[in-house]
């Protein structure tokens, strides 16, 4: 499902280079759940990035679902990300404006599917947001919010889940309810790459991969 | 969920920074409607007047033609009676005849049946120098006064006769040789005693000498003669002269008629005056009104841009906290797959939404200043005035060009808003 060739990825800044990712190979495949750990600013967020069709590779290749979406114009990549990868951030990342019925249909706005509203509502009633449907992001629970984060990935059925950190600002019980549920979308066939420092997330992975100076070292 | 819905929700979620930017579009076009509206009225007033100016600068003129008409249709024409030997070059050059005619010519015309005739003033002119006055140059002319008319028709005497013994002077003489009133003088050797001293008329007049005709006549050696023959405000039916030459010349072969500045030339030209005097004075009024709107236009000129600009940056700067502001949300949008062209969308529609609620408040606030301001200066809105002031190419070009200028003013960025990378945002969070 995912495949990565000799990923490379340097930043070029004002104080020198920063090699961020060296050299990555790694493979994964559909139903399975990976977890990425290691020190900040190993590389973990740019191999999510990089691997989610976000950050162009210095070098190497990804290949997502059997397409490497650098090689798609920029507007063909946002469908394809849009059909393809869910996204999952430490800050939610929620439209401050819209209430959690509307958050769970943004990813709509890419892909124009009728199905969507009936889809959301799915959701809602799977992630138990069904009585705060109408409620804007400011009025949920950190751990609600996170459960529309959650949801609004899975809006357009994504083979991929990429979660960055999901759990790092929910207190123990709504991470394991985050966690249960990327385990979840494992199970049903979907590719989950979770990086995180948690070490909760070790089990519900079938994989911890662990990362140092933008190499997988283990 | 629809982009549309999406800008609804931000506006109201972001009401200030909303309200704002309507306020700006909303400012801008108050401020051209009304300008616009109150040159409108300005322009239609101005017709309006120009219309009422004409129609009663016509009718004054109408009605000044006819009273003048009513006050000179009993005035005539002057015509001078000449001998036949008078040479006119010489009589127009001279200002006066120098051939001579029997005085019995006056007494023919007045026993004559002639009706158009009046005023008959025999005169004998001739220049010469005054000895005892160091040969002042005079104009030396003898008067008799009025010749009575067989048809008595001529009312009031035109002129006084000068009674033997006096003498009448023009301003000139009074000036140059310091006579007045009462004084006595002598004249080719005959004393006289200066009976008045006519004002300055600017003509020849002002050298003359007006003593009794006899007594000219003795002075210079045409004992029952004279050389002219006024008859004045003579009644010229159908403003025919020619009828009166011929009757003229029917009783005094010998003569020849000419005919002096009339009365009815001076009627001519009074009208040609008034007509000219009306045209100047509304050629005046219209310039000056025309100098107002300039004025006006000039004014609208520089404003109305100025508050174009000022708003266009206003919005533009709204625009641009407003991306700014959104950083995040625009990074997890793209992160989604939303495309650059919709994330661009997004913030045009606001741009055009904003620009269409600030044209229509804008007009209806601007029209109603624009109206009030109007009516201020005169301009009645009763009866219609208002609708007149209403232009609809205005509400047409406000309601395109409003929404046009919030979005070139946000083009920018929201160009900005859409070339984002949602990498770097979502690194940075």
């Amino acid at each position: 499902m995912i495949h990565t060739e000799g990923l490379t990825k340097v930043y070029h800044g004002r104080k020198g280079h920063v090699e961020a990712l060296r050299d990555i190979t790694m493979q994964f495949q559909a139903g399975e759940f990976v977890a990425v750990e290691g020190p900040s600013g190993c590389g973990k967020t740019t191999l999510l990035l990089s691997i989610g069709g976000l950050l162009m590779p210095g070098a190497g290749s990804v290949r997502v679902d059997g397409q490497d979406p650098y090689t798609l114009s920029p507007e063909a990549r946002a469908r394809f990300r849009a059909a393809t990868i869910g996204f999952v951030f430490q800050q939610f990342h929620l439209v401050p404006f819209l209430d959690v019925m509307d958050n769970l249909l943004v990813p709509s706005l890419a892909l124009r599917d009728a199905a969507s509203r009936a889809r959301a509502q799915e959701l809602a009633k799977h992630f138990g947001l069904l009585d705060r449907a109408h409620h804007v992001p400011a009025e949920l629970s950190i751990g609600e919010r996170q459960r529309v984060a959650l949801a609004r990935a899975l809006l357009n059925r994504p083979k991929v889940l990429l979660a960055d950190e999901p759990t790092g600002n929910l207190d123990g019980a709504n991470a394991e309810t985050v966690l249960g549920y990327l385990a979840e979308f494992a199970e049903s066939g979907g590719a989950v790459l979770l990086v995180t420092h948690d070490p909760r997330a070790a089990g519900y992975a079938h994989r911890t991969l662990h990362m140092e100076k933008g190499r997988v070292v283990a | 969920m629809s982009v549309w819905r999406l800008i609804r929700k931000e506006m109201g979620y972001r009401k200030l920074d909303f309200v704002l930017g309507v306020v700006a579009v909303l400012a801008a076009v108050a401020c051209l409607v009304a300008v616009m509206t109150l040159l409108r009225g300005h322009n239609l007033r101005l017709i309006e007047m120009n219309e009422t100016q004409v129609a009663e600068t016509s009718a004054m003129l109408d009605l000044a033609a006819d009273d003048y008409r009513k006050l000179m249709k009993e005035f005539g024409y002057n015509v001078v009676i000449l001998s036949k030997d008078e040479d006119l070059t010489q009589f127009y050059a001279d200002g006066f005849a120098t051939k001579y005619m029997p005085e019995e010519f006056v007494s023919r015309l007045a026993n004559s049946p002639i009706r158009s005739l009046q005023h008959l003033l025999p005169t004998l002119h001739r220049r010469v120098e005054w000895p005892e006055q160091d040969g002042c140059p005079i104009i030396l002319i003898g008067v008799r006064g009025e010749v009575p008319h067989l048809n008595d028709n001529k009312g009031e005497p035109m002129i006084e006769p000068v009674e033997p013994g006096a003498m009448q002077i023009g301003s000139a003489l009074h000036d140059k040789l310091g006579l007045s009133a009462g004084d006595e003088v002598v004249l080719m050797g005959k004393a006289f005693q200066i009976a008045s001293v006519h004002d300055e008329r600017g003509t020849s007049d002002d050298i003359g000498v007006w003593i009794h005709l006899k007594e000219a006549q003795e002075l210079l050696g045409r004992p029952d003669e004279v050389s002219a023959v006024f008859a004045l405000s003579c009644i010229c039916v159908g403003g025919i002269i020619q009828a009166v030459r011929d009757e003229i010349g029917a009783i005094l072969p010998e003569s020849q008629v000419v005919q002096r500045m009339s009365d009815a030339y001076i009627r001519y030209a009074t009208r040609s005056r008034l007509s000219d005097l009306a045209k100047e004075t509304k050629n005046k009024e219209a310039e000056y009104h025309a100098r107002q709107s300039r004025e006006r236009e000039g004014f609208a000129a520089w404003l109305i841009p100025l508050v174009i600009v000022v708003a266009t940056l206003w919005i533009g700067l709204l625009a641009l906290g407003n991306v700014r502001a959104r950083r995040t949300e625009i990074g997890i949008l793209r992160a989604l797959g939303m495309r650059s062209i919709q994330i661009l969308g997004v913030f045009l529609g606001k741009a055009l939404a904003l620009g269409l609620i600030g044209a229509v408040a804008g007009y209806l606030i601007g029209f109603g200043v624009g109206a009030a301001w109007a009516n201020l200066e005169g301009i009645p809105l009763a009866g219609g005035g208002l609708m007149k002031l209403f232009e609809p190419l205005l509400v047409v070009g406000v309601l395109a060009l409003a929404p046009l200028q919030a979005c070139v003013a946000s083009w920018i960025p929201a160009m900005m808003a859409a070339q984002q990378d949602p990498a770097t945002i979502l690194q940075e969070e």
